[in-house]
């Protein structure tokens, strides 16, 4: 099968195959995912949309490596991320997933800026130096960099969720997971990070998976992978081949900048 | 990792309550031991050092009767004997000149200051005593008042003679000194007291060694034994013959004592570990989401671990900076404590190297091996459950459930109740700590409660006299008798026969120097004013003639048992054969032996005399004691009959023995009380630590509680209430525990250290005593995490993140 990007058969970004998750409650068996297959092409902006406690958020934390699934595999950018022990996958997340939290879960004793530079120090590439100009790079696109040195406490939930987008970023990472990322931002701030997200797929050409009960938001991404019961009612491969989302506000600054590389590329 | 460093500075800044709970906890510990082993070697080591300084003797006597210069010449020229030299001892009796009141002394002679051979002493001012001049020893400077200028009037006998102070002097090495000591010349001494001879030998041998020196004690008791002489060891406090110079005075004692007080350390360096690990338990546990969040954003195990040991770190190295100037102050105060004691002169702020080392390994290492469990345990929570930390928590525990079913009581108690249980293991670790704390200063209270109860009430039970004399030779039971009767406030009086004596199994052919070393009381059997406590067997009665009553610790030390037969031996060589009948308990004395009044007079004579007056007086106060001793010293004196400076137990009142035989005790027991103060405040730290964590821990709850009616009193109640709940469980359980301990201390282990028996008597005071301290302790530390869970705002604790 011949993808958007043209890549070859199995160079998928993520790939779930007949994936199971349940959970025990009690004496009984919960199941919560049942038989999930599907793909995500690089490049690809895709919501995972359902009815609450159907399963998108645990869906999420197998591609994460957060959880794990009782059957079935889950390979990401052709790793296996099912069959990586628990110090092999936080190293593996830390240079290949983004995770956007719905609390933000900035740690609350560092900085932003140090909070965005965390991920790089756990990584170990680059010097101190080139992890800060990085760091603040990084704010500054998500125009937080006059707030580089503030506590998460002292700042606005819209502020901290985008410099949660920022630590993110910090080892361009080529996959980004959100787990409902604007549930607790007002509309206007819920829209300045949808289009941070628009922005890092459509001109960093990242790969971008997003929970949301938003239906006005989810709309908007070109594909749609709706659960309902733990199961795939409509994995949406045909939808993303016919839609396109605009942003609706060009107040963000356009991304530029490091391209992953120690040496800064020019605006 | 350096921006998780940032994490641990904020952590230790921001959170300061948390940083002194945690940094306290170690430090106290850290204290504790630091207080024991740099106390224990700095006295060790001054005590060894002055001790060497003074060049100790190897074997010290006391010899009757005193050797003459040809015996001493005799005794020099036994094999291994490189030196001797004989001093001169004797209680007098002295007062300032011009003053009323005699008061009991000693006095001290050498042959010669300038050429002084062993146990030296030195002239600190002054002169050394010369032709009819005194010199006072230091420790009386303080004591008695008597300063180098002085003149002071001495008697002995029924002579008076005055003298001037001329120096201060004091011995070189570590010596206890009891009561006010003078010192003479011998020619001076000889003047004083009439006698020219040596009652107190020293011998050295060229060198030490064991087997060598005992050789030469048997060989000089063969010689003694030639010349008609007794002799008897006269090392502090166990009456040691052979003195090894590397073990100074009262080494056994200052060992027992360190050893207890090394138990107690030790225990609160164990409490201290604990108390760390539930802290770190607390902290892994409230920050379980950011571990999460590290570890989706990329941290292994140990870059997250790391952090927090680093932390860990860092509480110990506060620690460290606390307690090392602590406990060097602490351990100086301890040595001058025990060198006023012993005599022994040290100065300035010492520090001890080993319990530096020992501090700082207590407060580095011991709080990171705590941390680990606490931390693998948090490094192993995975990702999913760490970050998925909203709402409140569900967990209900089996305490819950027995609370949910209660009828009738209200639920804000039911509450408390629960949330004290909440977290078991960290409840189960505090209460440990509180109820160690409760234990051990029951126990010093209850030790504290038995010396007073030996050394008062049971004495005082037992002796039921308030005036008591000796004389200096016998006289007539009836003069006696009549003279006390005569005199105002006397109510009863008896007068008994008190001599030195040797006793050993009838078996047994001749003395040996080994020989139990006794007093023997002649008394009548019906007497009224001795009253013991029997432990064995019956007291004298009427018709006995060849019985004895023996006291309880020369008969456990000797095996003797009731039915046993003794040979008594006097110092004329005199000997009674009698059959124990008894076995009597008497904290005034522990090595007694008691037979009829009658049997003593016509064994040992003289018929129809005595050598000591007990005296009943009504009413029974002090000041009528005091009095009536005075008088009756007068009135016997009128009479020809010559007083001794000092008592059978020394002082001649009463109230004057009691206070004479509570003192030793008193130096431990305040030793004791020292620790137990600090390990109270071990506990109290660690339970307003574990409050606060509990705080933290349930911020939402409190939001939720005060989002619905709770006012800021009643979020304090709660607390509070968790911490005096916690504090009066521990006292419930520390009390049936602290009975036994003190029990077992004060019989056996502070009565070895005393070389004296303690009787255990039970009392409440300090059960009530540590009621109330630990109920305000537990006030006092819930009272601050209280007043913080009241000021948390409901919009801040419910608010996500």
């Amino acid at each position: 099968m011949e993808h958007r990007n043209g890549n070859r058969k199995g160079d998928y970004a993520v790939e779930l195959r007949d994936v199971h998750k349940s959970f025990r409650v009690g004496d009984e068996e919960l199941p919560i995912l049942q038989g999930i297959s599907t793909i995500v092409e690089p490049g690809e902006f895709v919501s995972i949309v359902g009815p609450s406690g159907n399963g998108k958020s645990t869906l999420l934390n197998m591609i994460t490596g957060i959880d794990r699934p009782t059957q079935g595999e889950i390979l990401v950018d052709g790793q296996a991320v099912h069959a990586m022990s628990e110090n092999e996958l936080a190293k593996w997340r830390g240079r290949h997933v983004g995770v956007i939290f719905q609390f933000f879960q900035m740690l609350p004793s560092l900085s932003l800026l140090q909070n965005v530079v965390l991920p790089m120090e756990f990584l170990g590439a680059d010097a101190p130096k080139e992890r800060h100009d990085r760091a603040m790079h990084l704010l500054e696109t998500v125009g937080l960099a006059d707030q580089a040195g503030k506590l998460p406490g002292m700042v606005s939930g819209g502020q901290q969720q985008r410099a949660a987008i920022a630590r993110a970023l910090a080892n361009d990472p080529p996959l980004l997971v959100a787990d409902e990322p604007t549930g607790n931002l007002d509309s206007k701030t819920a829209e300045q990070v949808f289009d941070i997200f628009h922005s890092l797929v459509e001109e960093e050409g990242k790969t971008l998976l997003m929970v949301t009960h938003d239906a006005h938001l989810a709309e908007r991404i070109p594909r749609q992978i709706r659960i309902v019961n733990g199961r795939i009612v409509d994995d949406g491969l045909r939808q993303a081949a016919s839609r396109l989302a605009p942003p609706l506000t060009n107040s963000m600054p356009n991304l530029v900048g490091f391209n992953g590389k120690l040496s800064p590329i020019a605006a | 990792m350096l921006t998780l460093l940032s994490k641990v500075w904020f952590e230790l800044w921001q959170d300061k309550t948390r940083t002194i709970q945690v940094t306290l906890v170690i430090a106290l510990g850290a204290i504790g031991v630091g207080l024991v082993i740099g106390g224990r070697n700095l006295v060790a080591g001054a005590v060894s050092e002055s001790w060497q300084t003074a060049q100790p003797p190897h074997i010290e006597l006391s010899v009757n009767p005193p050797l003459t210069d040809d015996q001493l010449d005799g005794l020099a020229r036994i094999e291994g004997v490189a030196e001797v030299e004989g001093l001169y001892n004797a209680s007098v009796e002295w007062r300032l000149a011009g003053s009323q009141e005699w008061q009991t002394g000693s006095l001290k002679a050498r042959e010669d200051y300038g050429r002084q051979k062993m146990a030296l002493d030195e002239l600190l001012s002054g002169e050394w005593p010369a032709r009819n001049t005194l010199a006072i020893g230091v420790v009386s400077v303080g004591e008695a008042g008597v300063t180098q200028g002085d003149r002071v009037e001495m008697r002995f006998g029924d002579t008076v003679r005055t003298f001037d102070v001329v120096g201060t002097i004091d011995s070189v090495g570590p010596s206890p000194v009891f009561g006010d000591v003078f010192y003479a010349d011998q020619r001076t001494f000889t003047r004083i007291t009439g006698r020219d001879t040596v009652d107190w030998v020293r011998i050295r041998d060229l060198a030490f060694e064991q087997a060598r020196v005992e050789a030469t004690d048997l060989r000089i008791q063969d010689y003694f034994e030639d010349i008609g002489v007794d002799s008897v060891g006269v090392q502090f406090p166990f009456q040691d013959r052979i003195v090894p110079p590397e073990t100074p005075p009262a080494a056994a004692i200052l060992n027992a004592i360190f050893l207890l007080l090394g138990v107690i350390g030790v225990i609160i360096v164990i409490l201290g570990v604990f108390l760390v690990y539930n802290s770190v338990s607390a902290i892994v546990s409230q920050q379980v989401g950011q571990i999460g969040v590290m570890k989706a954003i990329g941290a292994n195990s140990w870059q997250v671990a790391w952090s927090y040991l680093v932390l860990v770190l860092s509480y110990g190295v506060l620690a460290a900076l606390i307690s090392i100037p602590i406990g060097a102050l602490a351990a100086t105060g301890l040595q001058n404590f025990f060198a006023g004691f012993l005599n022994l002169e040290v100065g300035g702020v010492s520090v001890d190297t080993t319990a530096v080392l020992v501090q700082v390994a207590i407060c580095l290492v011991a709080p990171l091996l705590a941390a680990l469990v606490p931390l693998s345990a948090g490094m192993r929570i995975s990702v999913r459950e760490a970050i998925s930390t909203y709402g409140l928590s569900g967990a209900v525990g089996m305490v819950d459930r027995l609370a949910a079913r209660a009828r009738n009581v209200p639920y804000s108690l039911l509450l408390t109740i629960g949330n004290t249980f909440r977290n078991q293991r960290r409840v189960l670790i505090v209460e440990v700590a509180l109820v160690v704390a409760g234990t051990i200063f029951m126990m010093v209270v209850g030790v504290n409660d038995a010396t007073n109860y030996t050394f008062g009430q049971k004495l005082a039970d037992i002796h039921n006299y308030q005036v008591t004399l000796s004389l200096e030779e016998t006289a007539r039971v009836r003069e006696l008798e009549n003279t006390a009767r005569r005199l105002t406030g006397v109510s009863a009086v008896e007068s008994w026969l008190v001599t030195p004596a040797s006793a050993r199994p009838a078996s047994q052919p001749e003395t040996e120097v080994t020989d139990a070393r006794v007093s023997v009381f002649g008394q009548p059997p019906e007497t009224a004013l001795y009253r013991p406590e029997l432990q064995a067997g019956r007291w004298l009665q009427p018709d006995d003639v060849k019985a004895a009553v023996v006291g309880l610790q020369v008969s456990n030390d000797r095996g003797w048992q009731v039915g046993d037969w003794l040979t008594l031996t006097d110092r004329n060589d005199q000997e009674i054969n009698v059959q124990v009948v008894g076995i009597l308990f008497d904290p005034a004395i522990n090595s007694s032996v008691h037979v009829p009044l009658s049997t003593l007079q016509r064994e040992w004579g003289p018929f129809g005399k005595a050598n000591t007056v007990w005296v009943q007086t009504a009413p029974a106060d002090a000041n009528t004691q005091t009095a009536v001793a005075t008088a009756l010293e007068g009135a016997l004196e009128g009479r020809g009959i010559e007083v001794a400076p000092s008592s059978t137990f020394g002082e001649n009142t009463i109230a004057g023995i009691i206070e004479q035989n509570g003192q030793g005790p008193n130096i431990i027991i305040n030793l004791l009380v020292v620790m137990a103060v600090v390990i109270a405040l071990v506990g109290g730290v660690g339970l307003s630590g574990v409050l606060s964590l509990s705080v933290l821990e349930r911020r939402r709850e409190i939001g939720v509680m005060r989002a619905i009616g709770a006012s800021s009193w009643q979020v304090i109640r709660l607390f509070v209430g968790e911490g005096v709940l916690l504090g009066l469980i521990s006292w419930l359980i520390a009390l049936p525990l602290s009975i036994p301990a003190a029990y077992g201390l004060a019989t056996r282990g502070l009565s070895f250290a005393l070389n004296q028996q303690l009787s255990y008597n039970f009392t409440l005071l300090g059960a009530a005593l540590w009621l109330v301290i630990i109920t305000l302790l537990a006030v006092l530390a819930s009272l601050f995490p209280a007043r913080s869970a009241a000021r948390v705002s409901v919009r801040e604790s419910l608010a996500y993140q």
